[in-house]
């Protein structure tokens, strides 16, 4: 349970002491100054795979503080209230001609030396490096440059907080609750709050609020991701690495811009993805782009058709940080945003009404993405020290709980409507929690897409399901149901004790009493109805959306099975690939095995479909599984096709296996290739270790069967020769 | 003992005195036969605040119920609880028009012998089976035994007692 805020001086005076000791450790461990394994070997893990349980040390121990899921002392408020700021909406990079970007961006990587600062780790003076850390050479060229050649560059950091004077939310301040956008806006979560400090807050470049791709098929990108973290790996505030690689979730290309858990960039580089924006099946499926229904929004509020099967049209991702072994602490520390992409199907313009446009709610000014009506919401609890700085226990491998709820990064925030239909893109960014939201009323939302696929059906739920780590629900709530002046906030039902899993899922009346100990429990975001809209709601929900592709055609190829359990066993020992937890995936009723980015434990074949089945091996956690590359449809729970609930029969790419429970899909490997990755997004888990490697490998050259595995380091990355692949893995 | 060394090493030297971990992480049980347990109940009831106008309801709601122990960390059992309304409808008397209550829900409740989950449901015409014009509830009694079969449901629908501004 958590420790109030209320407890005796002396039990908070012991839990902040015990923060320090730790940070001690966290911060040592953060920076490589001592591993995973020395602490194991040190003895400073139980079998549990918890810290030890210290006093002084360990705020856990009940006899000291009783149990803490955030392993740290209250969040301290300095005085701020709930529902006292204004909730802020995303902050849209620019767009910007391929032009902007020098040097140009390469099919291979751009492997131009410059000199190495010292200050990195393994870097001698006189030491130099490729400017971009993506692995050199064509198998991690850009697949398809050519034929998809990015026409719109975006050209973003990750760097420390830093005040924000370039602020674009693309809406006037009436519709982001009176922010008046060219003000400066200062990287804090409240006004009561203090700035952060740039070794607390890590964020795409280096500000609040967090940022948005708008992203159109038919229109490839070039996102160029500069790495501006101090070179010093230890200047990292205790928590956080300073080597990223960015993973836009999820998006349908070739690996080498997937984010590849080890393909990480080191500071003073750059990474340049290419994201295609292509329909999936673009090889096969309507290749002369005929179907308008297929197509991305032109700028005169027209189609430009595409190639691909209109039925995969993606709506709701995210970026964020996939960096092995360190993507909680830098997911935590700023490094997620959001990427909308729009389709002939979902133009963001819900007034033309040309028969294939769904007319959802975003706006009329623009031919395609207003996002007055469209508004993303991303939600984490996060903690923060004595001294109102985002911290985090990076030591507790069950899953890491803040006890402070933030929308779009700031404190439980408000948002101003009028009354009318508004969609909300909700994604769940945080470490380890779940959310289960509904409104204070009681009253309906529409959820309309699953995971950024709009669902075949729209379904109306007075409360959603619960939402995993990186699950993304696209909703609808009307609020002309209200009266101008009236208040509705949206709450959230799921109670946690620990990091594992909901330990119970409230009624709205629970929730809302008060009585519970897990402070992210209840209102987190308040909605003011505050006039009547200008203009006519021109937007709807139909009764269709988007039909699932019909796959029975296709025969399945293989069938496997992933059991995700504790109690893993490490049978690679490579000091970069490998990584050891308590967590583990057990692929075709092998053995339970730690992280190995270089094990191949899937190898399916290109072209084929295959059904796979993930199991959760536990009733104690929950895990939201999350497959990269493909959006998959889900044929069954706990074995049956009839436990699939309305909301997840569209497409997905992260399910809940709920405990004890498993899940059953199918998906397809086509288009692109590469090294890919699967694995718990709860990235506790995740870190510590439940990853694993797949890959599609054999579409001919220049790829190899198996695919070598990047060492990436400062001065280059070289390859080296698989680790291990397990004996179903092709 | 309370600690405030500011070096990594003091800390560490601390903690390897006086602990004696393991190297090993503790396994995972194989996957325990989870217990379900379905019943079909008759609710019934009438909505007369935030809907159109009075309608009684009446109809079946499936709750199926999952038991789900916890042999690893040993905490208190859970029960999956879905919820399906298989047609639960009702006639407006006054206009005579044909609503029907939407409330599937998936919940995640800690096991005990009664458990009292009040649950609102939305009201939607069936000309519209999406937009909502109301909201209901349905008072659920669920009741279990030790090893969390689903012995009991029962159900009343009513009226919601959440309004905006609250």
């Amino acid at each position: 349970m958590y420790l109030s805020g209320k407890a005796s001086k002396a039990r908070l005076r012991e839990a902040e002491n015990a923060r320090r000791n730790r940070q001690e450790i966290l911060k040592a461990w953060s920076t490589g100054r001592i591993s995973r394994r020395d602490l194991i070997k040190m003895g400073l893990f139980t079998t549990a795979g918890t810290l030890a349980m210290k006093g002084g040390l360990h705020p856990f121990a009940r006899s000291v503080y009783a149990e803490i899921p955030t392993g740290l002392p209250p969040s301290p408020l300095f005085g701020a209230q709930a529902f006292t700021q204004a909730m802020p909406r995303f902050d849209v990079l620019p767009r910007l001609a391929m032009s902007a970007l020098n040097p140009a961006p390469t099919a291979q990587a751009n492997t131009t030396q410059q000199l190495l600062n010292t200050a990195l780790e393994g870097v001698r003076a006189g030491d130099t490096g490729p400017i971009e850390g993506r692995p050199p050479g064509p198998i991690w060229a850009h697949q398809e440059f050519t034929r998809f050649p990015p026409v719109v560059a975006i050209d973003a950091t990750q760097e420390g907080a830093k005040v924000n004077t370039a602020y674009n939310p693309q809406v006037a301040p009436q519709f982001n609750s009176g922010i008046v956008a060219s003000n400066p806006f200062p990287p804090r979560f409240h006004p009561s709050l203090p700035a952060q400090s740039t070794l607390s807050l890590w964020t795409f470049n280096g500000t609040l609020p967090p940022k948005l791709i708008m992203a159109r098929y038919g229109e490839p990108i070039l996102f160029r991701h500069h790495n501006k973290l101090p070179f010093d790996v230890t200047q990292n505030g205790g928590f956080g690495r300073h080597t990223i690689s960015t993973h836009e979730h999820n998006g349908h290309h070739g690996a080498e811009n997937d984010g590849f858990t080890g393909a990480f960039f080191f500071p003073g580089q750059f990474y340049d993805y290419h994201y295609p924006v292509v329909l999936a099946g673009w090889r096969t499926i309507n290749t002369t782009a005929t179907d308008p229904r297929a197509g991305g929004p032109a700028d005169n509020g027209g189609i430009n058709k595409v190639a691909g099967d209109w039925h995969e049209t993606m709506s709701t991702h995210w970026f964020h940080d996939h960096m092995f072994s360190f993507t909680a602490q830098n997911v935590y520390k700023g490094n997620a945003g959001m990427l909308n992409i729009y389709s002939s199907l979902d133009r963001g313009n819900e007034a033309i009404n040309d028969g294939v446009n769904l007319r959802l709610p975003s706006g009329t000014a623009k031919a395609w993405g207003n996002l007055e009506y469209d508004v993303n919401l991303m939600l984490a609890d996060k903690a923060w020290d004595a001294n109102g700085q985002l911290t985090m226990d990076i030591f507790d491998f069950d899953g890491f709980l803040g006890d402070v709820m933030t929308v779009n990064l700031v404190y439980k925030p408000y948002f101003e409507v009028e009354r009318r239909k508004y969609r909300f893109r909700i994604l769940n960014a945080s470490v380890s929690r779940f959310f289960k939201i509904a409104l204070s009323d009681g009253s309906a939302m529409i959820q309309i897409a699953n995971d950024g696929n709009l669902l075949p059906n729209p379904v109306s739920l007075t409360q959603l399901d619960e939402q995993g780590i990186a699950e993304r629900y696209d909703i609808v709530i009307d609020f002309s149901r209200y009266k101008v002046g009236d208040k509705v906030w949206m709450v959230n039902l799921a109670e946690h004790q620990d990091g594992k899993r909901v330990a119970n899922d409230l009624t709205l009346a629970e929730a809302l009493s008060g009585t519970s100990d897990d402070p992210c429990v209840g209102k987190f975001l308040e909605f003011r109805i505050v006039r009547d809209p200008a203009t006519a709601d021109q937007s709807r929900v139909l009764a269709t959306l988007i039909p699932n592709p019909v796959l029975t055609n296709i025969p399945v190829a293989r069938q496997r099975v992933f059991e995700f359990n504790r109690g893993a066993g490490q049978t690679t020992n490579d000091p970069v690939t490998t990584f050891f937890g308590p967590w583990g995936i057990a692929t075709d009723d092998g053995g339970t095995l730690a992280a190995d980015f270089g094990r191949i434990s899937a190898a399916p074949r290109f072209g084929t479909r295959e059904i796979w089945t993930l199991r959760n091996g536990g009733g104690g956690w929950d895990h939201p599984i999350h497959i990269h590359f493909e959006e998959c449809q889900t044929l069954a729970r706990d074995g049956s096709a009839a436990n699939v609930p309305a909301w997840e029969k569209g497409r997905k790419d992260v399910w809940r296996l709920r405990p004890g429970g498993e899940v059953t899909i199918t998906l397809q490997f086509r288009d692109f290739g590469g090294m890919f990755m699967e694995h718990c997004h709860n990235t506790m888990h995740e870190d510590n270790a439940m990853l694993l490697r797949w890959e599609i490998d054999d579409n001919g050259p220049p790829f190899l069967r198996p695919l070598p595995t990047p060492i990436p380091k400062p001065q280059g990355v070289t390859f080296e020769p698989p680790t291990d692949i397990l004996p179903t893995a092709f | 003992m309370t600690m405030r060394r500011s070096s990594l090493a003091s800390v560490l030297s601390f903690l390897l005195v006086g602990v004696a971990g393991s190297l090993l992480w503790g396994d995972s049980s194989a996957v325990a036969a989870n217990l379900t347990s379905t019943k079909t109940i008759l609710v019934k009831g009438t909505v007369d605040t935030n809907a159109p106008e009075m309608i009684p309801f009446s109809g079946k709601i499936q709750i199926k119920a999952v038991f789900v122990p916890d042999p690893d960390f040993k905490l208190p059992p859970i029960v999956r609880v879905s919820m399906d309304f298989l047609d639960v409808q009702g006639l407006g008397q006054t206009t005579k028009t044909k609503y029907f209550a939407v409330g599937d829900q998936e919940l995640n409740r800690t096991l005990r012998a009664s458990d009292h989950p009040s649950l609102t449901f939305a009201i939607v015409t069936e000309a519209d089976r999406i937009t909502s014009v109301g909201t209901g509830l349905v008072s659920l009694t669920l009741t279990f035994d030790g090893v969390g079969n689903l012995t009991g449901a029962s159900g009343i629908v009513g009226n919601s007692p959440f309004a905006p501004s609250l």
